[in-house]
């Protein structure tokens, strides 16, 4: 089931080649490791730019999105089994 | 074209009669592929697409794994849930979208220059100049849909042939992941058993009024008296008639092609059909300073407004006033649309669409800004898109759409006008 989270959270990256990747995310207390990127896309929100993942934990997936000017993450959803 | 001499041009000199190669590319039921590719727990299920409210509204797009329970795009969700009850159910995610189809497109333009965009995931291409480097059309056509699933793993349908009509029925062909060429040579035998409504340009409304004339395939309209056809559909008989030939003389027109415009508009569909008639204000004002914005975008002005309700029972009424001069100003447009709206409003009955569109357009700037308070008004208008242009659609509006008293509405007006969902 898809939820609406909009949760700030701490996450894990690492920026290659001009490529920013989620390894992992502390959202409520518990730190979940990214197993995969499904997706990636990016869209403005004012003057930032909000870059989106999809991440696979090997379970659920997870929505997490970088505004690349205010330098934060949030969980966007969660699809849990 | 060339002309020889002494020689009356052959049918093959005709201009768009030349061999043409046309490339039509397909997402395969694009929303419903990324949101799979995006999230593997949906993978092997059926999934439809639909809007924010989850609730109410059209299921956007439905995968291959829904469409065989009769689901189809278009489909009132409530429809469709009946046929498919145990179907995942995903929000749409319009900035996922769009910047996935625009880095798509992108790619598109290096295979041709004339790249003409026809959709968020539809695409047609004029290859005939530009295939020889891949030694034929179908590998080129390979090389974009490895492209496309290296990258996005999502898959397309790509049809080819010798115009856009042809190009379009080809890629339907063998959908999805399909390939599929229509050779000049069988154009015929590739119509001649094909329904009508397999056309694009061909719906359901049309399909019944040629069926009622015997005509049911393309080969059978192709073969139609052209005076029968012209005498019952005006000049689309000989559009038809030449469809059902094969035959489709339009150019593939290149991505940045604007054409003159000659309206603009938006409407808007409500979540659900109200009587509130200060909300149904707010949205007419919504979709009035979205118009002026696209007018002084593209540096036009119009001076005649069209407003248009649809009732609860789907009953469509419009009306159209001519200002008498010129305007590209919101307040100017919701001022006239308003009024319109007043002479064609049944205030007992709910509304479930309203839209505000301008014609008679002409370049902006024409008629001079003789009077102080009229300039002082346009240096406010650059001012406020400025702003607009740097921080998003909306970020500063007119203070009846702060929705104070109505937060559901403000938050879907702001999904849908505001400058994305995030």
């Amino acid at each position: 089931m898809i939820t609406e989270i909009n949760d700030p959270i701490e996450v894990g990256a690492v920026f290659r080649k001009g490529s920013l990747d989620p390894v992992w995310f502390v959202w409520r207390g518990r730190k979940y490791p990214v197993q995969r990127v499904t997706f990636r896309w990016k869209g403005r929100s004012g003057e930032s730019w909000l870059h989106s993942f999809s991440v696979f934990d090997g379970t659920n997936t997870f929505e997490l999105i970088y505004d690349s000017k205010l330098l934060h993450w949030r969980l966007g959803r969660v699809n849990a089994e | 074209m060339i002309i020889r001499k002494g020689l009356q041009p052959t049918l093959l000199e005709k201009p768009g009669d030349q061999e043409r190669i046309v490339l039509h590319f397909d997402l395969d039921a694009f929303f419903a592929q990324v949101e799979e590719v995006a999230d593997p727990t949906l993978r092997g299920k059926p999934v439809f697409v639909v809007g924010h409210s989850m609730t109410s509204g059209v299921v956007l797009t439905a995968n291959y794994e829904a469409r065989r329970y009769g689901v189809k795009t278009g489909m009132p969700l409530r429809e469709a849930k009946k046929l498919c009850s145990f179907a995942c159910l995903v929000p749409a995610d319009s900035a996922k979208y769009s910047d996935t189809s625009e880095q798509i497109f992108a790619h598109l333009a290096t295979y041709s220059p004339l790249v003409e965009i026809f959709s968020i995931d539809e695409a047609f291409l004029d290859i005939t100049d530009t295939y020889l480097p891949w030694g034929t059309p179908e590998a080129l056509a390979l090389a974009i849909k490895r492209w496309v699933f290296e990258n996005f793993r999502l898959t397309l349908s790509i049809g080819i042939a010798p115009n856009k009509l042809l190009a379009k029925l080809a890629s339907e062909w063998k959908k999805p992941d399909g390939l599929f060429r229509i050779r000049s040579e069988r154009i015929s035998e590739a119509l001649e058993s094909l329904p009508v409504e397999k056309f694009c340009g061909i719906g359901p409304r049309l399909a019944i009024h040629l069926h009622q004339m015997g005509i049911f395939t393309a080969g059978e309209l192709g073969r139609f008296s052209e005076s029968i056809l012209h005498k019952r559909f005006g000049i689309m008989g000989s559009v038809l008639k030449r469809m059902g030939q094969g035959i489709d003389h339009s150019p593939v027109l290149p991505m940045d092609y604007e054409p003159e415009p000659k309206s603009m508009g938006h409407s808007y569909t409500l979540t659900r059909p109200t009587r509130d008639r200060e909300s149904l204000f707010r949205y007419l004002l919504w979709l009035s300073e979205k118009v002026a914005r696209r007018l002084r975008r593209r540096r036009y002005e119009g001076r005649v407004v069209h407003t248009v309700i649809r009732f609860s029972h789907f009953e469509t009424v419009s009306k159209q006033h001519d200002f008498g001069f010129c305007t590209d100003h919101g307040g100017t447009l919701f001022q006239c649309a308003k009024r319109i709206f007043a002479r064609i409003d049944r205030p007992r009955e709910p509304i479930r669409l309203l839209g505000v569109s301008v014609s008679d357009l002409r370049p902006s700037g024409r008629e001079g800004w003789l009077f102080e308070e009229g300039l002082r008004e346009r240096r406010l208008l650059e001012a406020l898109d400025a702003i607009n242009d740097k921080y998003g659609e909306f970020t500063l509006r007119p203070a009846f759409l702060a929705f104070p008293d109505d937060q559901k509405i403000a938050s879907r007006a702001l999904q849908l006008f505001g400058s994305g969902r995030h």
